[in-house]
Order: structure tokens, then C-alpha cells, then sequence
């Protein structure tokens, strides 16, 4: 069987005497798009800060390729081809989405020792990749990243991770505070990255979301994975909701009727 | 090689152009503060627009305006330094004392640049260290270096010997003799500081650490080491400027160089760079300080007690802070609720 792009063995992170992740294993395949569902305090939002070199593991083993690495930062995570997407620091507002694209990997002129930037090699990608999100509207790549839309930004940090051929994408909340229109359209983005190539996380607290677009379900509970081949074709929301809070379908229907959430 | 070919168009993508909006320089302010000023006090005092005293107001802004340049890479990372002076005096004291021990001028001077981006280098290290905000770190160092250049100079003024060299010559000289060679130095500077913070990568990088730390952070970019090479950026123009001092003046005395890092903040802030990080205008710093010494000369010429200046310096920084605030909630205002113009 072959190596996944991504296998987190025995993955351990504690915060003092916070146990935040407890022998977790987590694996991503080649053109897969992962859903990483779990209820606050789960350890989702630190498995993905450990994988995209944010926080440093405690114990445990990271494989890209079948090959042990080493994530020492978020530098590291880029270098190996892991992006990440955070919602609402993905991009810089105040700088053009020329410079946004390029954030952290800015093209330099000759002779290099000037540092100085290449804006023209970056205005001109910029303008071709707005062309491939969908954004064809003639707007000059000097234009402030604030300019667009949630779901432009959103579709935009895709496209630069999808250009700097980044195996990995994770997203982390996507489509939160987007509308129906805008929601859709980043999920159909999403689904393109993935047919061109690339494998993604998408961490939602929408379900119905997730249930849209991933191909593979993974839970997290606890700081543990309790469940991480579940096919979205084959279950319902109700079913994951179960799995997610480990309650019993009984224990769901009586919280859902008493107006306790239960997630 | 891009994989992004096939990428179809996005769907729910706003059908609309961003609306172009006239969009002025952030110096704006200064310049036409700086052109308001100037006309109103060669109004009130026709002496005052007299080449030589608007020779002798760049020669005043020069010094303190070479740390301003140096405070707008700080401001705009969202941090602060307030031991610049002190920088300032400690490596003006360390060049003479190296000019007395025999060293060759020039190379104390060399010295003395390297001293003060050294204590910047400190003062980022600390920043980064403590994980505490610059304006804490800096504020202790700030009293450890003026302690420091109180013990070197024996809390006197300090004249190295070796005055008529060429260092002392070149620096106390005038270029088509009228011009300050510290005014050449200041211009000259902020017009390459200026390429530096828009057009080379580090610069892009100290606005994206300003604008949105974590998301610099994500994209791969070293926050810490961006800040820490602002902070010696900092330390170099501001030992830069004690060189130039000590060079013009021939001496270093207890205060001088007091009062410089609070007026490069004020400068800073006239010159439109905003507390809050993400953006600075190197010109805008160097047009306020030239504001902040016009307005000094212009008291000096009608006979207003100089305690009186320290209070209008005051004066100018609360009204430039209430200015870039006004205008940080009149864009937060059109960002949630739109264009009150329509």
C-alpha cells in the first residue's frame, strides 16, 4: 500500500499539565481532502498547529512521504509543502494582493544583494492567478487585499498555495461568516485544488459543509482521534454529531429536544 | 510549475469593481502642514524665511530626524523604542573615548555606528527573549545607557583631542558652503530609507509584520527576526547620528540627544506612520521633524521662553495622535458600515 502524503504517528502535546494531544495518529493521502471534525477543546486546532509548524510536538513522529521530517516552524511546514489558511490570517489587508500572494516568498531582482522586490514578475502572476479564482473583473493587483470579498480572500490564500504547488492545504474555517453564494464558491475551489493535485484539511464547525466536500471524515476527541475513516457517502450528519460529542443517538435526540446543543 | 490551470471561476465572487478611491500619499499631512507652517511664519517674521535660518532649521531636524527615520521601521512593526537618545549619547561617548585612546577618527566612528546598532541588537534580543513589548525593554535599557554614558563621560562634556582632523572638518563642514553636512546626510538618508521600507523585501516584510503579525507568521515570515532588525536599524541611525554629533560639534555633553527619541516619535506620528503599526512614511518623519524645529526656530525668533517649546512639542504630539486616530475609526466606520458619502 503506499505511503500517504502525510502520517502523524503517536502524536503528543502537552501544555504544563494540559494534555492537549495524547497519542494521536492522523494521516492525509495523495489528492485527498480530509475533514477534521471535533468539538471545542478537542485538540483539532493544535494537531493542525503541530502539522503546520506553529506549536512543537512533545512526542511523536511526522512522515511526509513515508520520510520522517522535522517542524520546527512554520518556515519548516511551508519548505515540505504544508500551507496553512487560517480565516482571519491568511491574508494582510493593508498590502496589495500582489504582495499577499507573494507573502513570505517575495521575488527578488538582480543583483539580489539589494533586496529589492521583483514587482513586476509579481503583478503579472497576480493578475493571471485572480484570472484562475474566478476573479476576472480587472482589478490591477496593486488594489489592497481588503478590497475583495470574504469568500475573494478566502479563494485568493487558496490560489497562492495552489501556485507555490504546496502538497498540503489546510484550511481552518473557510466558510465561516460567508455567505450561501460565497460558501459554495469556496468549496468548488477546494474541489479544484484537490482534482489539480492537491491534498487538503478543511476544519469547519458547519458540518453540512464538510459533508460537501471532503472524501474522508477524521474525529477527534479529547486530544485522541476516535474515528478516522468515516466516508461522508455512507453516514449522515447525526451519526458524525455521535461520534463527535460520544453521546448515544438517544442522548442527541433528548438534547436536541430539551435545546442543549450538542456540539 | 503551477498546478492552478484548471482552476474553474469562483462562484459567489462579488460582480463588482472596487471603487477607486483617490488615494493620497501618507505624507500628505506633513507636507502641507510643514507649506502652512512655513508660510505663516515668514508672515508673522519675514527673517524667518531667510536662507540661512532655513539652513539652520535642517541642521537642527538633521540629528533627531535621523533617528525619526530609523523610529518609523520600528513603529511600523508595532513596537516603539525609547532609548534611542540614549543610544545616540552612548556611541558619541564611545567614539571619543576611542578617539583618545588613539584610534584613528574614522574608524572610531566606524566603532561608534556599530556600538549603537550592537545596543539595538540588545534591545531585540531582549524583545524577543522576554517576549515583552519594545517600549518595556527599551525603557530599562534606555536608564542602563544613559547610566552607562554618565560613567564613560564622568557626567562632563567629553572634547576627544584630534579636532581639526579630517572627521571633525568633513562633519562640522558645509557643502557649497551653506549647507550642513549633517542636513546632506539626513536627506540622503531618508530618500534611501525610503526605497528601503517600499521597495525592498525586508521593508514589505516590517509592514506585513505591522499589519497582521500572525498572518506574516503563517506565511513563513521570521516575525522575530524582522523586528530585532529594526531595533539594530534603530540602534545604527541613532549611533549614526551620535557620530555625526560628536563630528560637528567637536564635543558630547551630559543632555544632549535627551530629548531625540521622543522627538523622532513625534516626527514619526506627524509624518503619518500610525502607532498601530503596518505602515510608516519615512519622508512624512522627516517632513515633521522639519515641522517640530520650525515651529522651535519660530519661537526662538519671536523670544518665546524655550520651556515653552517642550510644551508645544507636547502639544503637537496629542494632536497628531488624535489625528491618526480619527482617522483609524472613520475607516473602521466606512470598513462595517460603508462609504457615509455614498
Amino acid at each position: 500500500m503506499a505511503e500517504p502524503l502525510i502520517r502523524m504517528q503517536n502524536i503528543r502535546k502537552s501544555y504544563g499539565r494540559v494534555q492537549a494531544l495524547e497519542d494521536a495518529n492522523f494521516h492525509v493521502n495523495e489528492r485527498e481532502i480530509v475533514g477534521l471534525l471535533g468539538d471545542n477543546g478537542a485538540g483539532k486546532s493544535t494537531l493542525i498547529k503541530v502539522l503546520s509548524g506553529a506549536v512543537p510536538l512533545t512526542s511523536g513522529d511526522i512522515f511526509i512521504r513515508g520520510k520522517k521530517v522535522s517542524l520546527r516552524s512554520t518556515s519548516d511546514a511551508i519548505a515540505h509543502g504544508i500551507e496553512t489558511i487560517y480565516q482571519d490570517s491568511a491574508l494582510v489587508t493593508q498590502l496589495s494582493i500582489a504582495r499577499n500572494l507573494f507573502l513570505g516568498r517575495e521575488p527578488i531582482k538582480p543583483p539580489r544583494f539589494l533586496n529589492r522586490m521583483d514587482q513586476e514578475a509579481m503583478n503579472t502572476v497576480a493578475r493571471d492567478l485572480l484570472k484562475q479564482v474566478g476573479i476576472s473583473k480587472n482589478i490591477p493587483p496593486t488594489t489592497p487585499i481588503g478590497s475583495l470579498s470574504g469568500g475573494e480572500r478566502q479563494a485568493v490564500a487558496i490560489a497562492r498555495a495552489m501556485h507555490f504547488d504546496s502538497d498540503l492545504i489546510i484550511l481552518d474555517e473557510p466558510t465561516n461568516n460567508l455567505g450561501v453564494a460565497e460558501t459554495q464558491g469556496v468549496l468548488s475551489f477546494v474541489r479544484s485544488a484537490r482534482d489539480s493535485g492537491h491534498s487538503c484539511i478543511f476544519i469547519a464547525h458547519n458540518i453540512h459543509h464538510v459533508f460537501q466536500v471532503v472524501d474522508r471524515i477524521v474525529v477527534m476527541r479529547r486530544g485522541k482521534v476516535v474515528a478516522d475513516d468515516i466516508d461522508p457517502k455512507k453516514t449522515n450528519v447525526t451519526e458524525v454529531e455521535r461520534i463527535i460529542t460520544g453521546m448515544s443517538d438517544k442522548e442527541i435526540r433528548d438534547a436536541v429536544a430539551d435545546g442543549t446543543p450538542s456540539h | 510549475m503551477t498546478k492552478t490551470d484548471t482552476a474553474p471561476p469562483l462562484a459567489g465572487s462579488a460582480n463588482h469593481q472596487p471603487r477607486r478611491r483617490i488615494r493620497l500619499p501618507a505624507e500628505t499631512g506633513a507636507v502641507v502642514a510643514l507649506a502652512v507652517l512655513v508660510a505663516v511664519l515668514g508672515w508673522l517674521s519675514p527673517s524667518f524665511l531667510e536662507p540661512a535660518n532655513l539652513l539652520s532649521v535642517l541642521s537642527q531636524a538633521a540629528l533627531p530626524g535621523l533617528l525619526a527615520i530609523g523610529m518609523v521601521f520600528v513603529l511600523a512593526t508595532r513596537e516603539i523604542d525609547v532609548s534611542a537618545g540614549a543610544v545616540f549619547h552612548l556611541a558619541a561617548t564611545f567614539t571619543a573615548l576611542l578617539m583618545v585612546a588613539g584610534m584613528d577618527p574614522w574608524l572610531a566612528a566606524l566603532a561608534g555606528v556599530t556600538a549603537g546598532a550592537g545596543l539595538g541588537l540588545i534591545n531585540g534580543l531582549l524583545v524577543i527573549a522576554l517576549r515583552l513589548p519594545a517600549l518595556l525593554v527599551t525603557l530599562g535599557t534606555w536608564w542602563m545607557i544613559q547610566g552607562l554614558s554618565l560613567v564613560a563621560g564622568k557626567g562632563q562634556t567629553f572634547a576627544p583631542t584630534g579636532a581639526g582632523s579630517g572627521f571633525f572638518t568633513t562633519l562640522s563642514g558645509k557643502a557649497f558652503t551653506v549647507v550642513p553636512a549633517a542636513g546632506i546626510v539626513f536627506v540622503v538618508l531618508t530618500m534611501a530609507m525610503h526605497v528601503v521600507l517600499h521597495r525592498t523585501r525586508f521593508g514589505y516584510r516590517v509592514q506585513a509584520v505591522g499589519s497582521n503579525p500572525l498572518a506574516a507568521t503563517y506565511a513563513g515570515i521570521p516575525t522575530g527576526k524582522v523586528k530585532v532588525l529594526t531595533l539594530v536599524l534603530m540602534g545604527a541611525v541613532a549611533g549614526l547620528a551620535g557620530v555625526i554629533h560628536l563630528g560637528s560639534q567637536g564635543a558630547i555633553a551630559p543632555g544632549d540627544g535627551g530629548t531625540f527619541a521622543l522627538l523622532a516619535i513625534a516626527a514619526a506620528i506627524i509624518g503619518g506612520t500610525s502607532l498601530s503599526g503596518g505602515s510608516g512614511s519615512v519622508i512624512g518623519a522627516a517632513i515633521g521633524m522639519l515641522v517640530l524645529q520650525a515651529i522651535q526656530s519660530a519661537m526662538t525668533l519671536h523670544g518665546v521662553d524655550a520651556i515653552w517649546t517642550a510644551f508645544t512639542t507636547g502639544a503637537l504630539v496629542v494632536l497628531a495622535l488624535a489625528i491618526d486616530r480619527l482617522i483609524r475609526l472613520w475607516r473602521d466606520w466606512r470598513a462595517g458600515h460603508g462609504d457615509p458619502l455614498g
